[in-house]
């Protein structure tokens, strides 16, 4: 196995697992937002338009 | 007065600027009668073209009465717009802009499916260095498997800059045939049973304004905290995409979605175009690399496909995961979910992948954007 090909592994192997982690953090980051930031019905003002 | 004086393009013509044509030629063809990445195709063929009539202007080329260069105008777009990656920057700006990612707020955990349809990138990278490529060149050949042109224009333009015409080729290519890549890969690694698997979720799940604002802003400080050299391509990205969901920039976003994009993927295609000469092109490294993105499309949809499979061994019957949705991890959109969707249906048409494959492909339009990140922050650092 020449030199090249072992670097091509181990990037290959940082990379995978790499590319894994970043999802998953980001993953983590989707449900943490949607926990904290939840979908609100907006509020419809009716007082001000029952009084127009 | 010889013909050299007379017509000297046709003088200096070679079999090889003529074989170049008829390439331009083609892509012309696919880009028109087949509609494959028209916007991409069709300038780069044309440019093919352009580069390949001997003597032509559009290169710098030497002034035989001064001995002096005179720069063509593709040679100074290339150094202005992609030897400083500004053009597919720019690219990453408007399809930031044109991604909705609230399909990954419904079904998260999809987003995964993102990270393992990159697998093509480097199994086919690390083939490249056993065919002799030295690391450099085989990570922008690796990167055609992100499925995501300006991430590979990117990525070659900075490492490998003389191939950047066969992979730029290759990468536009092969996403506009996912149609007929995927299907038989996906059809030889899962059962009919797999493919019949429906998929229940969230689709109708509202997503907060807030939530969709706050996104872009915490990936890119996420992104650029491990990964600083990542910070262009997936910081350009999320800029277009706070553009979109901001609210107060409407105009920006559908100038970014429509102008920008249109503008620069001219100027893109036909400055690739370029690299295209005869010189450059006519080698046989070329079709080793049109072969080499073929390999690493195919192992993105076996690495999507078989992640699937592996998270179904822990699921409860029920709660499985179509297969087929795990190829869409790949960052051609929306094509590969449409082909996922239309495969289901064609396996029981009461099966209704579409949103789930959304989802994915969402998660792949993410992954190719980290891959790239990653192998620009990897290989200097190891090779």
């Amino acid at each position: 196995m020449t030199h090249t090909v072992e670097i091509a592994l181990l990037i290959a192997a940082v990379g995978i697992v790499g590319i894994f982690i970043f999802m998953a953090l980001f993953y983590l980051m989707i449900i943490a937002l949607d926990k904290y930031l939840p979908y609100k019905e907006e509020k419809v003002d009716t007082e001000s338009e029952n009084r127009e | 007065m010889g013909i050299e004086q007379l017509l000297p393009a046709i003088a200096g013509m070679t079999w090889q600027h003529l074989v170049m044509i008829a390439v331009g030629g083609v892509l012309i063809y696919l880009a028109i009668a087949k509609e494959y990445e028209p916007t991409l195709l069709l300038p780069m063929g044309f440019g093919a073209i352009l580069v390949n009539i001997p003597l032509s202007s559009a290169l710098t080329q030497i002034d035989p009465s001064t001995g002096k260069a005179v720069e063509g105008v593709l040679n100074v777009f290339f150094e202005a717009g992609i030897a400083t990656e500004i053009f597919p920057l720019l690219i990453f700006i408007a399809i930031g802009a044109m991604i909705d990612f609230s399909p990954l707020f419904r079904n998260p955990s999809l987003l995964l499916f993102g990270a393992a349809a990159q697998f093509g990138i480097f199994m086919t990278m690390l083939l490249a260095t056993f065919l002799g490529y030295d690391i450099r060149e085989a990570a922008s050949i690796g990167i055609i498997g992100a499925a995501d042109g300006p991430t590979s224009i990117v990525v070659a333009s900075r490492f490998a800059p003389d191939l950047l015409g066969p992979i730029s080729v290759a990468a536009y290519s092969y996403m506009a045939l996912v149609p007929i890549i995927q299907p038989p890969v996906i059809r030889l690694l899962t059962t009919k049973k797999e493919r019949l698997i429906r998929m229940t979720g969230h689709n109708n799940k509202k997503i907060s304004k807030k939530a969709l604002i706050a996104f872009p802003i915490v990936i890119t400080i996420a992104a650029g905290i491990i990964a600083p050299s990542s910070l262009a391509l997936i910081g350009f990205l999320m800029f277009g995409n706070l553009i979109r969901e901001c609210g107060v920039l409407n105009k920006l976003s559908m100038s970014a979605q429509n102008e920008l994009s249109s503008l620069v993927t001219i100027l893109l295609g036909i400055t690739i175009a370029s690299t295209m000469t005869a010189e450059r092109f006519i080698r046989l490294d070329t079709l080793a690399i049109i072969a080499l993105g073929l390999f690493a499309f195919v192992f993105d949809t076996f690495g999507g496909v078989i992640f699937a499979k592996f998270l179904n061994l822990f699921r409860k019957e029920g709660n499985k995961i179509n297969p087929m949705v795990g190829a869409c991890g790949i960052s051609a959109f929306p094509m590969s979910a449409r082909v996922i969707h239309q495969m289901g249906q064609k396996e029981d048409p009461y099966n209704y992948l579409l949103m789930p494959a959304i989802s994915a492909n969402v998660g792949g339009q993410i992954g190719s954007v980290v891959a790239g990140g990653i192998i620009l922050t990897l290989v200097p650092l190891l090779a």
